[in-house]
């Protein structure tokens, strides 16, 4: 009887301390997530504002050369005409780190912008045509900066998991249903092709704690993923 | 005397066809050069600039400023090119307004034209565009 009490009380207590520990890592894994997010989104905001800024002006200071050269040295002009396309390639490069990085437009433009940004990312690189789809009440998207921003990383985690499907088209949709907002995203991908992708486990239990933390679900299921957020009732920004 | 090392270049003197502009854009680096490019290869006198929204609002709600174009950047220092627009909308319906972004994807456009900018220029491929719509607006008899 005796033992049988405290073999109850010392399960109760393991219990409750796994209970503990689960949370302490929920917690040490959201911290460490919004950690690398705020650090690549502090690296792009310098890659914008910095290296944006000497790229563009040196750009400027091309156009007003050129039109100098054009009368005082115009075999020169083919030179800085060179000039120019290298400075736009790496206005280019620069745009893409950024944007891989952290979604610059979500903090300035917007969800859906960002959304946008994405999908036509995804579109030059592949060969895949992906149709976007926002409601027309979501501008401004009423959600906080810190869920746009995972709605923003479930959408990319979708993007980057079709890509393996060898899907044709994708489909992507955000809307606004009573009480949350809901991204939709489906593909015409193959069970053949989903078959042998690699389960990236660990990325969707990271991506699934966030949206939890941020009182909302995940749904993934053979090539469609639904994710769903609470809206915020004031709009802010 | 600075006509001396722009011979043979086309020199704007800033008279009355000179169109005055203001500039939003947060990042003193862009602001000179684009000051002096457009100075420079526009018929453009800059009569002012802000770095953030606040600033530009502020600027424009002042009866006795008087410009001809406002040239607006999206990402700012605090608040954002589109609140500029929204605000010049209400606040100067007349004023021309455009954009000159990094961001100039087909939905920022469409956003931008909607809050009344006439143009939206790309920051690194539009410049001549931005150039000759600013000749354009100061001579528009050409």
């Amino acid at each position: 009887m005796k033992l049988r009490r405290r073999r109850a009380r010392l399960h109760q207590s393991t219990r409750r301390r796994a209970t503990a520990r689960v949370s302490e890592l929920v917690t040490l894994t959201l911290y460490l997530q919004n950690l690398h997010d705020a650090r690549r989104a502090r690296l792009a905001r310098t890659l914008h504002d910095e290296m944006g800024a000497l790229l563009t002006s040196a750009k400027l200071d091309a156009a007003r050369l050129r039109s100098r050269l054009r009368d005082e040295l115009p075999q020169a002009l083919d030179r800085l005409g060179q000039l120019m396309h290298t400075l736009d390639d790496g206005i280019a490069l620069k745009r893409r780190i950024i944007d891989e990085l952290h979604p610059s437009a979500l903090d300035h433009l917007g969800l859906p912008v960002a959304l946008e940004t994405l999908v036509s990312a995804h579109a030059a690189h592949t060969h895949q045509l992906v149709h976007l789809d926002v409601s027309p009440d979501l501008h401004p998207v009423p959600l906080a900066r810190a869920a746009a921003l995972v709605m923003y990383r479930v959408a990319e985690y979708a993007i980057s998991q079709v890509v393996r499907a060898d899907a044709a088209r994708v489909w992507l949709t955000l809307q606004r249903m009573p009480g949350y907002l809901e991204l939709r995203v489906h593909d015409d991908g193959t069970a053949a092709a989903r078959r042998h992708l690699p389960r990236q486990a660990c990325a969707l239990a990271a991506l699934r704690l966030r949206v939890q933390a941020e009182g909302g679900e995940l749904q993934v299921g053979s090539g469609l993923l639904l994710a769903r957020l609470p809206v915020r009732t004031v709009a802010v920004d | 005397m600075a006509g001396a090392w722009l011979r043979g270049h086309t020199v704007f003197t800033m008279s009355n066809t000179a169109l005055s502009a203001y500039i939003v854009e947060d990042s003193p680096v862009i602001r000179e050069s684009l000051i002096a490019t457009l100075e420079e290869l526009a018929p453009v006198r800059v009569i002012g600039s802000a770095a953030d929204e606040a600033g530009a609002l502020d600027w424009l709600a002042d009866p006795r400023h008087e410009a001809g174009l406002l040239i607006v950047d999206l990402f700012l220092k605090s608040g954002s090119g589109l609140g500029v627009l929204r605000g010049a909308a209400q606040l100067r319906p007349q004023l021309r307004r455009v954009v000159l972004s990094n961001y100039t994807m087909p939905d920022v456009r469409r956003h931008c034209i909607e809050l009344g900018a006439e143009r939206v220029f790309d920051k690194s491929s539009d410049i001549d565009e931005l150039l000759s719509y600013c000749q354009q607006l100061a001579q528009p008899e050409d």
